[in-house]
């Protein structure tokens, strides 16, 4: 969270993923979702705004003739909504042009969700989505091979149309949803995520607890006082051996 | 005369004659940067405010640590005998890092701040060339390893007349006052043992931000300001207590009486030494991912590191002029005039300290005003009274009383206008390091005027001291 403040404060360009890797959540905190007209799967229509007035809203993006990751993410998103408190909205968005009101409706179904539990699922506009892809580094590519669209797994956390957090993958764990949605209630998150492998770290973060544990970075914060202790203990020991001055004449060089 | 001591008298006149040519000219920067706050329109430039704050800040802290150490040093050589040589060598260094980091900054434009937050200076996105950095980061390098070579070099000499355990004043602790041991011993020795750690620290966040540039490894932001808050928040700390030793040292000639250690002075200095290294926590409030323990541990460390050691200092000041006959000459008035300062800044500072309460001021100009409270009407007034003596020790004569005087009036009003206007914005929630404020907080550009008005008093207050403190000691440099 950190770092990503810092990317934003030094302005580095928005890179869009490669598309075989799943967008990097520092690069995206705090955009402005777009407000795009949506058709819901009761056939009547919402601005992505109204979705998102009042309430935290959680963003997934779907396609219903998924044979990989869509249904497992929304049943996970399920699961871990099952367990969050605090109210909250969820928003899975269609990509696929062919999809229909009565698609998405069926998939509703099939996960077990349903509109009055906070659950929408809609299909927004090829022109709209890509506005939204945009901003959100979501990606997804026809495979004329496996007649399947490739796509990574992604839910957003959205607070007051911005996104707050972001998490990319096949599973939501219930801590993260938990810790996400604290934040939109203005508790700090203590996670730090930092990008690739980070040789020492200060503390290690454990989402389920929430508590932070020692890392050998923090043994390294300590390192300085050390090194001048023993430092200052070694030249003391030299300087003992050769004692010139005697302290009983007087206080002054003599 | 002794070789050897004359030797010591001209290196420090040498270091003393450099901080009165490098004070005033980061002061005409101070004042540049200030007055791009005081336009009410963004400046055509902005990244210039950046590379003039990095070098004001980076020339402050270094001037005032090395005068600082440059006088103790001075007045050490009363009890034993730093090298003279290493003087000269850390002068030269010096010298050269200052060079190094006048290129960066003014003609490279780096401007990460004095204190380098990583991954910043990395990452300049177009506003300096890599070239920058690496001239910054040689600067920190050479700066760090001559001061260290000097902290020890002072840390062996007095270890020839004193066990660490003397030098740290431990047997005060107990009933014993024997052997004597005078406070700037203690206060050095504790203060150069902190430096060492601060500067060990800086040596780590180099190799760090070398190995993440080299692409060798990713780092952790959250260590990297840790390690550079070590460094940055002791080496300013330090200055301060060395600035300190030299009036515990010099202001008793003044009033007649003698300031000896004694059991409490003793546990008020000796204690800094473990405090030190936690009250930099305070530096680190907003970062939550650093866990609320350390946050508290932060907050008291900051509180016992400043209370016992003013409080002590204070009363001691009171004591020694009280019922005394004074000797009042600039030199013994900016003494006290800057324990004053010490105090008023240090007060701000524990207040900053207080999580709560920094939850609210952090990144505000309360920040920069309770620093420079006690840099400007504190740290500046020590070294500026110890020329003063040292040139008045070395090249006799008297000005017209009512001009000295007049001179201190100057630095008095003009320092203490100046933070006014910071601590004014402060407490109005303007941000600091701004180049130019937004809408909202604009009145901040008109509290930045007034500060002109008072930065040109300061100014006017450094030209006559200049007159007679300087030439004083260029002509005891030449004589
Ligand atoms: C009359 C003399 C001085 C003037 C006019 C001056 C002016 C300034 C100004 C305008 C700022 C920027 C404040 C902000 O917006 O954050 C600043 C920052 C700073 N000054 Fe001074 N200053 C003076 C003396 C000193 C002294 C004696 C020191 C001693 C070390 C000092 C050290 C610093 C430091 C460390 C910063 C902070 C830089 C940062 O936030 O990165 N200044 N000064």
């Amino acid at each position: 969270m950190r770092t990503c403040v810092v990317l934003l404060i030094l302005g580095l360009p928005m890179a869009l993923p490669a598309p075989d890797s799943p967008p990097i959540e520092d690069q995206y905190l705090y955009q402005a979702l777009p407000d795009v007209p949506l058709k819901l799967s009761d056939g009547s229509e919402a601005r992505l705004s109204q979705l998102s007035s009042g309430k935290p809203l959680l963003v997934t993006f779907v396609f219903t003739r998924c044979a990989g990751i869509c249904s497992p993410l929304l049943r996970s998103l399920k699961g871990a909504a099952a367990k969050a408190e605090g109210g909250f909205r969820i928003l899975a968005i269609s990509f696929d042009p062919r999809d229909t009101p009565a698609d998405l409706s069926a998939l509703a179904a099939h996960v077990g969700v349903a509109q009055k539990q906070g659950w929408n699922f809609a299909i927004a506009a090829p022109a709209d989505m890509q506005r939204i892809a945009k901003v959100t580094g979501f990606w997804f590519q026809w495979d004329s091979t496996s007649r399947q669209y490739d796509h990574p797994g992604l839910v957003l956390v959205v607070d007051r149309g911005r996104i707050l957090r972001m998490r990319a993958g096949g599973t939501v764990p219930a801590a993260f949803l938990q810790e996400a949605l604290e934040e939109t209630r203005g508790k700090l998150a203590k996670s730090y995520p930092l990008p690739g492998k980070v040789a020492f770290r200060c503390f290690q973060y454990d989402p389920a607890t929430g508590e932070l544990a020692f890392d050998w970075g923090a043994v390294l914060m300590l390192l300085p006082g050390g090194v001048a202790i023993v430092l200052a203990v070694v030249v003391f020991r030299r300087g003992r051996t050769r004692v010139r001055i005697s302290m009983k004449n007087s206080l002054m060089w003599p | 005369m002794d070789a050897a001591m004359d030797r010591i008298r001209r290196v420090t006149l040498v270091w003393m004659i450099t901080a009165l040519v490098l004070f005033p000219a980061m002061t005409l920067l101070g004042y540049l940067i200030r007055r791009f706050q005081a336009s009410p329109t963004p400046a055509a430039h902005p990244e210039w405010f950046y590379s003039l704050l990095t070098l004001h800040a980076l020339g402050m802290v270094g001037t005032w640590f090395v005068s600082s150490m440059a006088g103790v040093s001075y007045l050490l050589s009363r009890y034993v005998r730093p090298s003279p040589a290493v003087s000269l060598g850390a002068f030269f260094g010096t010298l050269a890092g200052v060079v190094l980091v006048c290129l960066a900054t003014v003609g490279g434009f780096f401007g990460a701040g004095w204190y380098f937050l990583f991954p910043l200076p990395l990452y300049p996105n177009g506003a300096w060339p890599a070239w920058a950095t690496a001239l910054f980061f040689g600067a920190l390098a050479l700066l760090g390893t001559s001061w260290l070579v000097w902290a020890l070099d002072v840390l062996r000499a007095i270890s020839q007349r004193y066990s660490l355990s003397a030098a740290l004043c431990l047997h005060y602790l107990g009933a014993s006052t024997e052997p004597e041991v005078p406070p700037i011993v203690l206060i050095t020795t504790v203060s150069l043992i902190v430096c060492i750690s601060g500067l060990v620290s800086a040596v780590i966040v180099l190799v760090l931000f070398a190995a993440h540039w080299a692409g060798w490894l990713n780092v952790d932001a959250l260590l990297m300001k840790n390690l550079t808050f070590l460094f940055g928040h002791t080496l300013v700390n330090i200055s301060l207590y060395l600035g300190l030793g030299i009036v515990y040292e010099v202001l008793p000639g003044y009033a007649g009486r003698p300031w000896k250690t004694n059991r409490i002075v003793a546990m008020a200095w000796s204690s800094i030494l473990f405090l030190v290294l936690f009250a930099y926590f305070h530096h680190l409030y907003m970062d939550f991912a650093q866990p609320g323990w350390v946050q508290t541990l932060g907050q008291i460390a900051s509180y016992f590191l400043s209370l016992p050691a003013a409080a002590v200092t204070i009363f001691g000041v009171l004591n020694l002029i009280y019922g005394a006959s004074m000797r009042w000459t600039p030199a013994s008035t900016l003494f006290v005039l800057g324990v004053l300062g010490w105090a008023i800044g240090g007060v701000a500072a524990v207040i900053d300290a207080t999580v709560a309460v920094n939850f609210v001021f952090h990144n505000t100009l309360w920040v920069p005003a309770h620093f420079h409270t006690y840099f400007l009407a504190g740290l500046v007034f020590f070294v500026l009274g110890f020329i003063d003596h040292l040139g008045r020790e070395l090249s006799p004569g008297e000005e017209p009383k009512g001009l000295s005087k007049f001179t201190v009036a100057l630095l008095v009003v003009g320092a203490y206008g100046f933070v006014a206007t910071f601590y004014w914005s402060g407490a109005s929630s303007v941000p600091r390091r701004f180049a130019a404020y937004p809408d909202e907080v604009m009145r901040g550009a008109a509290h930045a005027r007034t500060s002109l008005v008072f930065i040109h008093v300061f100014l006017l207050g450094m030209i006559l001291y200049l007159w007679m403190a300087g030439r004083r000691c260029v002509r005891a440099l030449f004589s």
